[in-house]
């Protein structure tokens, strides 16, 4: 249940990662009494291994089951991508690969940071229940060239039911850690 | 409605910071705002708008984030959008990151207007202390930056220094200010 601290909302949930992982689930919304509209997702994830592409799945709540979205990417570069049907589960965080130098042990390290709001509307049945991510994520690359590689997404579910969790891959590897914190900011009741 | 520092209102959460000069100053050379009242866990939402005077006029605007004493801190961004190239303006452990790009121009109704989002992850050591930002900023061109018009950017940063991140300073590339109102809210704390 979302309440007030004394700085803002507080979590409604929080997520950490201190070993290695090659997937992780979280709740974005209450599983029992889903009333909360708008959710914020903030965080960062480091990836064991160089290269990786990571991406997230948005899961029914019933089974956790991956559920089918359209999708669209827009890196910084002018190369945009996106569904082109509606058979597509997965949604890249980043187009940029994201490296692992020293992502665990230093301020300095790669890692890859999200901001992601989520409108997940479920209460009524017309015009239909949804539930759309808007990413933006913060790709670190060790080259002095690249560094911070940015990339927006935006997701939708194709699925007229509650979608309550997102799960996390590395695309390459693993995770070698993560910290991702979930505020629910308004709510329909 | 208070707790802590965070005030809730009949109209919405009240700022945490609410500076301005409407009157008309070219004494500003820069503005210093506190940006991260979240016990360094949390979300906070810095905006506003700058306004050039004269002796500003062309000039970039930049923002350098420091620590609670005013130390400087670094940091790696990269600005892009309707930016001056096709890939944006990038800085590597830099000690400022660029809000806009195009020359400012001083005429009325000119000036930029901004959105930062902070996220901070700094309460615990592990697994990570990280400050990122992601930004939005317009600004309208008459003159010095080519065809006339608005332009738009986004932009994103990532901290490169230990230790806080509490302040961040607004400045031209030359030049002062003439009006300005920033204000910032803590909507998302830990606590």
């Amino acid at each position: 249940m979302a309440s007030i601290g004394g700085y803002g909302m507080k979590p409604f949930n929080e997520y950490t990662f201190s070993t290695s992982a090659t997937s992780f689930t979280i709740d974005i919304n209450n599983q029992t009494s889903p009333k909360s509209t708008l959710i914020c997702v903030s965080g960062t994830l480091a990836c064991s291994s160089d290269n990786s592409l990571p991406f997230f799945q948005l899961l029914s709540t019933a089974g956790y089951t991956p559920q089918s979205v359209y999708l669209l990417m827009s890196p910084y570069t002018t190369s945009v991508t996106r569904s082109s049907g509606g058979g597509s589960s997965s949604q890249r965080i980043t187009r940029f690969y994201q490296g692992n130098s020293s992502s665990a042990v230093s301020v300095t390290g790669e890692r890859l940071r999200v901001l992601i709001w989520i409108t997940d509307d479920h209460s009524y049945s017309r015009p239909y229940k949804s539930t759309s991510i808007y990413c933006q994520c913060c790709t670190d690359y060790t080259s002095t060239y690249y560094h911070v590689l940015p990339t927006y997404t935006v997701t939708r579910a194709l699925v007229a039911d509650r979608q309550q969790r997102l799960a996390f891959y590395p695309g390459t590897g693993s995770f070698a850690g993560a910290k991702l914190q979930v505020w629910h900011w308004v709510g329909d009741v | 409605m208070t707790i802590g520092t965070f005030e809730f209102t009949e109209h919405g959460a009240k700022p945490f910071v609410s500076v301005k000069n409407a009157q008309g100053s070219y004494n500003t050379s820069s503005v210093t705002v506190d940006i991260a009242d979240t016990n360094q866990e949390g979300i906070t939402l810095c905006e506003g708008m700058l306004y050039p005077g004269t002796s500003g006029e062309g000039s970039q605007i930049d923002v350098e984030l420091q620590g609670s004493t005013g130390t400087v801190r670094n940091s790696n961004s990269r600005v892009w959008a309707n930016a001056l190239s096709g890939n944006g303006y990038r800085l590597y452990n830099s000690n400022k990151f660029r809000l806009v790009t195009y020359g400012v121009d001083s005429s009325p109704y000119e000036g930029a207007f901004f959105q930062i989002w902070f996220t901070f992850n700094t309460n615990n050591s592990f697994p990570y202390s990280d400050v990122t930002y992601y930004y939005r900023s317009m600004n309208y061109v008459t003159s010095g930056s080519g065809t006339t018009g608005v332009r738009a950017y986004r932009g994103m940063g990532r901290a490169m220094s230990s230790g806080d991140y509490s302040k961040a300073r607004f400045f031209l590339t030359s030049g002062t200010f003439y009006y300005y109102r920033i204000r910032c809210y803590n909507f998302f704390g830990n606590n």
